[in-house]
Order: structure tokens, then sequence, then C-alpha cells
């Protein structure tokens, strides 16, 4: 073994280090409570940070290689590479059609074109106020890829590319989407990260469906018996999640 | 409407609940007339399927007729009789389009959950929890059939419903097991579960071919209807003795050239193996109890096919690797493609040559579901097949 092995240790034993003095640190903080147990809860939280943060934020070698981003270490990112049937630039117009994004970008409830690349994105999840963001395309090549950056709201700052290249399936083609978000509170930067990365895959997943058979798959609306009240509640933060139903004609290139 | 509900382990019960609309365009409204209880909904009502919900309207196998058809359907009208497939697909998507229709890309809602455990997500599933997509099922007066010129087959007015109810699921699934294991002339299948399912299997086989079908079971009343309707070749009670030895004994100690578990998750056999694995799924230390999977490798000829098509959920202990590996086996699994099988079987119900309505051991109002469900799972009073008359 050579100084440098002996001197360094592996990442994987520093991760693992610091998760168990992560664990065991929030633990004691809890039994203690007091400043003795916040100090300890806040170091434990650190350490569980240190421990489990490369995890939820997915695997480095899956990233992009954008100098923004290794700049800019707040930002938490998403990304999720899926294969639909089609060639890359028919899918790539279907995306580039900013009017069609209500119908597989959750919790966007409109799009409105105020340029060739500038348009007004509405949000809402639930029952909440909307929120307007404006949404400028920064890169744009026909059947290769398309960037964007959004702009004009202090609660959603980011950016995001996807990219198309053919699969190697035959008539396919690989989407790959990046979204890159700053979370209004750094301490949420781990739970940023998981659901931006679920948001990511689920919208990747609504548009092959929207695509490849002109809906999106629902059970929003369909009949249950008597739930429990856990159920009940969960099922209503969740509601935004399941897709609306389309109650429609298809929208998408199949249909 | 009626349905029924699963509301916990070993908790079902008869509710009245709102009636399915048009969600989708693609979607049909069908009435049910005939629905019935699958071995698989068992491990929903043993509570060893997760992601179930209090609530959740239960089953997947049923016919009945079409009562509204969303804009986009193009293949069925209302009025129309038909059986539908309890795996729900595109039809668009590349495993739709090369017949693996149980491994759809675009049906379940909930794929996330899948991909957690599995890796990848299937098709989604009428009744069978929300991994599966969370669809309600058809122990209902009326069901939502997605996609339902995919999954809707119209049945020729010289089938019965009790013939065609089967082509929904019981009848593709084991006719897809039979297929899975690539039947030569002279081959000896090994069947393990004489359920309906498995009686469909081992017809199946015949009629993809083989030479000799041996069943294996414990219940006196499913062997004698593997012997006596199926024409099983020989009968096994693994009560009476070692599956291993009997079939080396029947096969000239070849062992069969192919054996098909129609079991699943929550096998039973003799022995301290059976306690092991019985403990540690009570404990959730392991999903399934894998003692047919064990059994298969262990008796199956060198060179042969497993064909795996009973539910396993996630995951087992003690798996035979070494064996499996050094005996050169080929092991072939997946939830059935109904899609594929669902004409050519409606066509052989049709000329006579399957029929499974004979595994119909209980007919029933749906009121009575609960009490029949319990009696399949107890196979008391030789139940075999409950079916519920809507």
């Amino acid at each position: 073994m050579n100084d440098n092995m002996r001197e360094t240790p592996s990442p994987e034993l520093k991760r693992l280090l610091y998760s168990v003095g992560g664990i065991a640190l929030t633990a004691y903080a809890f039994r203690r409570r007091g400043v003795v147990g916040i100090a300890c809860g806040a170091a434990g939280a650190h350490f569980l940070r240190q421990g489990f943060g490369q995890i939820r934020q997915g695997n480095p070698q899956k990233r992009t290689e954008s100098p923004a981003i290794a700049a800019s270490p707040a930002k938490v990112v998403g990304d999720s590479t899926i294969t639909v049937k089609g060639n890359p630039h028919e899918i790539y117009a279907f995306w580039r059609n900013v009017k069609n994004a209500p119908h597989f970008v959750s919790f966007v409830t409109s799009v409105r074109e105020m340029s060739p690349n500038v348009s007004l994105w509405k949000f809402q999840y639930g029952n909440r106020p909307a929120l307007e963001v404006i949404s400028e395309i920064t890169q744009d090549t026909p059947g290769e890829l398309i960037g964007w950056n959004l702009v004009g709201s202090p609660l959603v700052k980011g950016e995001g590319i996807v990219r198309f290249g053919p699969a190697s399936l035959n008539g396919y083609t690989e989407v790959r989407l990046e979204q890159w978000v700053t979370p209004v509170l750094p301490v949420l930067r781990s739970i940023s990260s998981m659901l931006l990365n679920r948001h990511v895959a689920q919208n990747l997943r609504n548009f092959k469906q929207l695509f490849e058979t002109g809906e999106i798959a629902t059970t929003r609306g369909q009949p249950s018996g008597k739930r429990s009240v856990f159920v009940e509640t969960a099922h209503k933060i969740m509601a935004p999640l399941n897709r609306e139903p389309a109650r429609q004609k298809s929208v998408g290139a199949s249909a | 409407m009626k349905a029924l509900c699963w509301n916990g382990t070993n908790r079902l019960s008869v509710e009245q609940v709102a009636d399915p609309s048009i969600l989708n365009p693609k979607d049909a409204i069908v009435r049910v007339k005939l629905s019935t209880a699958c071995g698989s909904d068992l491990h929903l009502l043993n509570g060893f399927i997760s992601t179930m919900e209090k609530g959740d309207i239960i089953g997947h196998e049923f016919m009945g007729e079409i009562i509204d058809v969303g804009p986009d359907v193009k293949r069925l009208r209302r009025g129309d009789r038909v059986v539908v497939v309890s795996v729900i697909a595109c039809g668009s998507c590349n495993y739709c389009e090369t017949d693996q229709w149980s491994l759809c890309d675009n049906t379940n809602p909930n794929a996330w959950m899948l991909e957690k455990t599995f890796g990848h997500s299937g098709a989604g599933i009428f009744g069978y929890s929300h991994g599966f997509g969370g669809y309600a099922g058809c122990h209902a007066e009326y069901v939502r059939v997605p996609f339902a010129d995919n999954g809707c087959f119209v049945i020729p007015d010289s089938i019965p419903d009790e013939k065609a109810l089967f082509v929904s699921d019981a009848m593709p699934t084991g006719f897809m097991a039979a297929d899975l294991c690539n039947i030569q002339p002279d081959d000896t299948v090994a069947v393990w579960g004489c359920g309906a399912v498995g009686q469909m299997a081992i017809r199946a086989a015949y009629l993809l071919g083989a030479k000799r079908v041996i069943a294996i079971d414990r219940i006196k009343e499913r062997l004698v209807m593997a012997k006596e309707n199926s024409g099983a070749w020989h009968v096994f009670n693994y009560d009476a003795g070692d599956v291993y030895e009997g079939l080396q004994e029947m096969t000239g100690g070849r062992g069969p050239d192919a054996c098909i578990d129609v079991v699943g998750m929550e096998a039973h056999s003799n022995g301290i193996d059976y306690l092991y694995d019985k403990s540690k799924q009570f404990a959730r230390m392991e999903n399934d109890r894998p003692a047919v999977l064990r059994q298969m490798i262990r008796s199956c000829r060198k060179g042969g096919t497993l064909s795996v098509i009973g539910v396993y959920s996630g995951f087992v202990d003690k798996f035979p690797m070494g064996p499996l590996m050094n005996k050169a086996l080929q092991l072939r699994t997946g939830q059935m493609h109904g899609q594929k099988y669902a004409p050519r079987l409606l066509e052989y119900v049709a000329n006579g040559k399957l029929d499974l309505s004979d595994t119909i051991t209980h007919r029933v109002s749906l009121d009575e579901a609960p009490e029949a469900y319990q009696n399949f799972k107890t196979k008391n009073d030789g139940c075999i097949r409950p079916v519920f008359r809507v």
C-alpha cells in the first residue's frame, strides 16, 4: 500500500463514517435536547448531508458538464433519460411547441408565447395560488437540443436542457432531460434534489406516454371504497402528481 | 355501484362506491357480467403485496358488455360482449409492438413505485395494488377499461359467458406458461399447482405437443380434475412423498424436460424449509416462499426449461443458483401477455379445443364474494374457482 492510499480514506469510507456519525449525533440530539441537543442535531445534520448528500443528488458520472453547475454548488440537479418511439426531429418538434407542455409537465396549467423564444408559464399545485414564470430559450438546435432559463420569479430560479439523440433501438430516440434549480433555502437542498429528480423522471414518462399513445395514464377520479384518514390525506397531497384526466381528444403524435 | 373492496389483510367487504367514468380518450366502460377470483388475489388478501390501500377495489378477471366508449376508441361499440384482458397495455410502445404486452411502458401511472424495487415498471393491472397502477378492479358492477381497443376482445356469439370469462386471465396465463417451455414432441412437462391456471397449463402443454404431463398438488379434487379433465399422465400428491424422488422415478431418473411453476410466492411444502420460509415471510424478512422454485431446479433434467408464471413479489432466500447454473437450466418467466394470446384462445374455445369452465365450482353473487374468497383461500368445499354474477 502506498502512502497516498494510507493518508486519504476512500470517498465510500468517508461517506460511511459521516453517515454513521450523523445518525449517532442526531439520535443523541433527540434524547439530549436543550442547547447541547441543538448543537449535536446541527452537527448530525451536517454529517448526514455529507454522508448521504452525494447519493441523493444522483450519480455524478451522469451529470452534465455544464460549467454553470460546477461554478454554482448551491444548485440542485435533476436528470433522467427515456427512450421514445420516433425520430429526433419529430420528437424535438413536439417538445419545442411550448403549447404541448401543459399536457405533460407536472403543475403547468398554461403556457403563453410572448415571442419565439420567450413564454409565460403558469404553475399551480392543487388549489394553491398560481405562480407565473418566464422561460427564455437560450439554446435551440433542431433535432438535437433545447436549453432554457427560468426568470422572473424569486421562488423559481432554474435552467434546463433537453437533448435528443438516436437510440440503439432502430426508430427510437433517447431523450435526456436535465434541470437545475436554486432552492430558496439551502437547507432544503437534499429534499429539493430528490423531488426534482422525481419531477424530471415523471415529466419524461408523461412525455413518452403522450407522444407514443396520445394520452397519459391516470387513475385520478376513479371510484374506490372508503379510504382511511391517512390514505385520504396522502391522496390529497399526491393528487397533483397524478395527471388530471384528459377527457378530451388525444394530443400526442400518435393521435 | 357495488364493489368488492380490500380493507386490510383478510378483510374484504362489498361497498357502495361511485360509478366509473371515461377519464381518457381511449377508455371504455364495461358493465361486468361475470368476474372470478384468481389465485394471485390471495397474495393481496394475505397482505403480501405492498402498496395496497384500504378501499381499493380488487379483481382482474372479467367479461361483460361495453356501455360507453371514449372518443378515440375505434374497434368497439356500445353493446359489444367482451372479455377483458387483466393486463392494461397501450399497443404503441416497443414492448406492445413486439407482443410483450405485460411489459408495456405506458400504462402504469405509478411506474416510479416499481422502478424503485424492480428497476423498471411493467404494465398496469386491474385491481392489483398501486405499484401495478392502482387501477380499480373488476369485482364491481362497472369497470373503466383504459386503452380499451387493445384490452377488450369481442366474444363470438357461439361462446357462452362462462367459457369466455377465463380468456381474461387464467387461460392466457396457463397457455403462456406452457408456451415458455418451447415444448418438443417427446417432452415430459411437470406442472406445480392444479388450480384453474394449472389445469390450463396442463391442457396447453398437450395442445403444444407435450407427450406427458405430470401434475403436482396436494388437494385431492384438483388432482382428480388434473387427471380426469385435463388428461395429466400422472398426478403427484406432495403430501404423500418427495417431489424430486417421485419425478425421477416417473422419468427414468432423467427429470422432466420442462417444469412449470403456477404457484408463486406462497408455496407450501413439507419439511424444515417450509417452516424456515414461512417464518421469514411472516417476519417480512423475505417477500416470497420459493419452495416450488427449489423443487423445480432440483428436479428438472439437465438443460431443461423452467417456466415461472406464479406471481412473485420481491426477494427470495436460499435460491439454488448453483444447480441452476451447473445444470444449464433455462429460466423463463413473466406476467402473461394476454393481448397476444386472447384471439388464439377465443378460437380454441369456439372450436372446442379448450374450455376451462369446468373449473368453476361455485357460482355466487357479488354480495357473497367475501365469503367466497375465504372459501377459495382455505380451499374448503372443493373450491377451485368461484365466479361472481354481477
